[in-house]
């Protein structure tokens, strides 16, 4: 026991110490990049990491590095006893107390809800149309960051356990009323993700937006499709019309984003591709052009084309043939005798 | 703790006297609820390996069971509400009407039907003077509440 | 067991507690003169039959109306839980309520003495249905709880599971002894092996033989289970209590 606190002890000198060497090393880089030491910061700290130390190693985690100590060394728990032996939490003797302290705490409020629900009925109320909660621009925590918000590590079970009682307790009709304890447990996550990376078109010398994608890849076709608003829906593909495809489902595949966005007659498209054969060529079109559209669309429709799968990238290729048998998978016919 | 993990050879505290006696454990180090445990010793010793207690379990009979084993193969005075409070069933009124009926005369065979006749009476009279349990949330509940009008918005 | 430095808080709080002991043991020399000191104030509560006045917490109408004497269906039936049985009505056994109550005040006693010491008491319970109700029983005096799987070792191999000496509890108690119904806890046995006392309610189809204070009574319905509860909170409370008392005085 006294070895078990001398050593939390020894951890949090240890980290204390760990941060004021960091402190010191932001402000040497600082120095030397010739930046104010104060405003210093992560970002600039890891841009500097890599002018000063450029390194062509393939796997980033083996590259020169320097982060604050918290995310370096794993977080480990405070001490969980006191002097006479006795833990601090209650639930401690489970292995899993945070975890544990989290379904019980969830259990508590379901019901409690229960209770307010019986009262409200028997009041003769309704539920207030206001407090609904909205749940659909954010997702559970995954595993891995209830994990880490917990300091413990999880079984799948457990994580399941975990989204089946927290999806309980959403479902009940007063639920907007922990929603605070609700929110901890929940991640927007779309929303952001597009927010950083969508481009902003560029103008022309005639003034029209243009957005140009590169290295648009499917199967052994690659080429790039630029996208010009507004326009009359001129399709040019290789210097032809949509006619380069000669098949009706390649044409359906390259004017499937279009069409879905409602944009098909509002925009110009120009696209130079080459290799692979049609469907593939089609392909690679269709994912530029959705690629490039995110410019050009609101929000909402950013969505629906995620789960439309319009901006998933297909990286199938195809499968080598293998010796003693006609194709990838094809095998010579088989008999017993 | 120095201590055999073999849980079937005696109790926790013979394992435990072994150990203070013999020297292995210090008194100073004995565990906390020893002392509580000789003042407070169990009704029996906690052995894992103990004879089988050789005792026959006795039935649960009453003398009335047998009017009301002629009462429920007739159909009459099942199921109760186990939520009731006052904790009269059916069938225990049914009886009370038989014995009375019985120290009144009335012929063996004509007794049961009698006296369902005359509970069923008594419980239509009930029913309709008296409120179920009118201090029960469901009873207010319901008193106070627009039933035919429920489906309505 | 705990090393000795640890346990200078708790012989402290008890002092006297250890003075009549039977067992021959080196007296440091600060001990009589404290002794002599609080003996005229208070008895040693291991002389007086019912210290914490535990006996008067529940009548056998109590555990009547929480329909404590409900056993299981005969079939069922553990041979060893036959002396506890006042019969059987129809095929469904029926406890004898006042050797449970003897049981039950022998088993609150002993909960009151261990948390006067300053023990760690343990609730245990593999009954989802209950789970909630003995977690927050636990939390509400200031003790713990395992209600979830149980992981292999825990007592047995605990150093190493929570990755440091860790003290175990002083007291399990059980609010049902069953894993699921074909099993037992496997915590009964662990607590046997480490010299752990358990506190149980047996049903009529549990083996009350490791147990070392078994209560016969139902232990599914949710009334009953609230009754033990509220029982071992205040047996707890009340051995706390005289022990916050004894702390202040010394």
């Amino acid at each position: 026991m006294r070895a078990y606190l001398e050593r939390a002890k020894e951890h949090d000198e240890f980290m204390k110490k760990q941060q004021f060497e960091y402190n010191i090393g932001k402000r040497h880089l600082a120095n030397m990049m010739g930046e104010d030491p104060e405003t210093f910061t992560q970002k600039d700290v890891d841009r500097a990491i890599e002018y000063l130390f450029p390194s062509g190693i393939y796997d980033p985690a083996a590259r020169p590095l320097m982060k604050p100590p918290e995310e370096v060394f794993p977080a480990r728990k405070a001490a969980e006893f006191d002097e006479a032996g006795r833990p601090h939490h209650y639930l401690f003797y489970t292995g899993k107390p945070n975890f544990f302290k989290l379904l019980y705490d969830a259990a508590e409020n379901i019901q409690l809800l229960q209770q307010f629900e019986d009262k409200v009925i028997r009041k003769k109320a309704t539920p207030d149309p206001n407090g609904k909660l909205d749940l659909n621009a954010t997702f559970w925590l995954t595993k891995d960051q209830l994990e880490q918000l917990l300091v413990e590590k999880l079984t799948d079970l457990e994580y399941d356990n975990f989204k089946l009682v927290m999806e309980r307790l959403v479902s009940l009709p007063y639920s907007y009323r922990c929603k605070d304890f609700i929110e901890k447990f929940r991640k927007s996550l779309t929303s952001q993700k597009f927010a950083l990376e969508i481009p902003k078109p560029s103008y022309d010398d005639q003034g029209r937006a243009f957005v140009t994608t590169y290295e648009c890849l499917r199967k052994k076709a690659r080429g790039d499709v630029t996208i010009r608003s507004p326009g009359t829906g001129l399709i040019t593909i290789n210097g032809k019309d949509l006619t380069y495809f000669e098949d009706t489902q390649s044409r359906e595949q390259v004017i499937f984003p279009l069409i879905f966005t409602g944009l098909e007659n509002k925009v110009d498209v120009e696209c130079n591709i080459e290799g692979g054969g049609p469907s593939g060529q089609a392909g690679a079109i269709r994912w530029g052009i959705a690629w490039g559209l995110r410019s050009f669309v609101d929000k909402d429709m950013l969505e629906a084309m995620q789960v439309a799968g319009l901006l998933t990238r297909d990286h199938r290729r195809r499968e080598r043939k293998k010796p003693g048998q006609p194709g990838a998978r094809k095998k010579p016919t088989w008999k017993r005798r | 703790m120095a201590t055999s993990r073999l849980e079937r050879i005696g109790t926790i505290f013979t394992r435990a006297e072994g150990l203070l006696t013999r020297g292995a454990m210090k008194p100073d180090d004995r565990p906390l609820w020893f002392d509580v445990y000789r003042a407070f010793p169990p009704n029996e010793e906690p052995k894992f390996a103990r004879p089988k207690p050789e005792m026959k379990i006795r039935q649960i009979l009453y003398k009335e069971d047998a009017i009301r084993a002629k009462f429920h193969s007739e159909g009459h005075g099942i199921g109760m509400n186990m939520l009731n409070p006052s904790g009269e069933t059916q069938t225990k009124r049914l009886i009370q009407q038989y014995e009375k009926l019985k120290s009144e005369g009335v012929p063996e065979n004509e007794l049961i039907e009698k006296s369902v006749a005359a509970v069923s009476v008594e419980r239509q009279l009930a029913s309709k003077t008296i409120p179920k349990n009118p201090d029960s949330v469901t009873a207010q509940v319901l008193g106070s509440a627009d039933i035919k009008n429920i489906f309505k918005e | 067991m705990l090393p000795r430095y640890l346990r200078n808080s708790i012989k402290n709080g008890g002092l006297y507690l250890r003075n009549n002991s039977t067992v021959a043991q080196t007296v440091p020399q600060k001990e009589p003169e404290n002794t002599q000191e609080s003996v005229p104030k208070r008895s040693n509560p291991l002389e007086h039959p019912d210290y914490f006045h535990v006996h008067n917490l529940f009548t056998v109408k109590d555990l009547f109306d929480a329909r404590v004497h409900f056993g299981h269906k005969e079939g069922s039936l553990n041979e060893y839980m036959t002396p506890y049985l006042y019969g059987s009505r129809l095929g469904h056994l029926i406890f004898d309520l006042d050797i449970t109550a003897d049981h039950l005040r022998k088993a609150l006693n002993f909960t009151a003495h261990i948390a006067y010491r300053g023990g760690i008491i343990c609730f245990f319970n593999r009954n989802a249905l209950n789970a909630h109700l003995v977690e927050r029983t636990a939390q509400e005096c200031g003790e713990y709880a395992h209600t979830r799987f149980w992981r292999g070792g825990i007592f047995t191999n605990a150093n190493h599971q929570f990755g440091a000496i860790t003290r175990l509890p002083d007291l399990c108690i059980f609010l049902n002894t069953q894993n699921n119904i074909l099993s037992q806890h496997t915590a009964v046995r662990d607590s046997a092996k480490m010299l752990i006392p358990t506190i149980g309610i047996v049903d009529s189809n549990c083996n009350p033989n490791l147990v070392t204070y078994p209560v016969p009574g139902n232990d599914d319905t949710p009334c009953a289970i609230e009754l033990y509860c509220k029982l071992f909170k205040a047996a707890i409370l009340r051995g706390k209590e005289e022990r916050m008392k004894l702390l202040q005085e010394s």
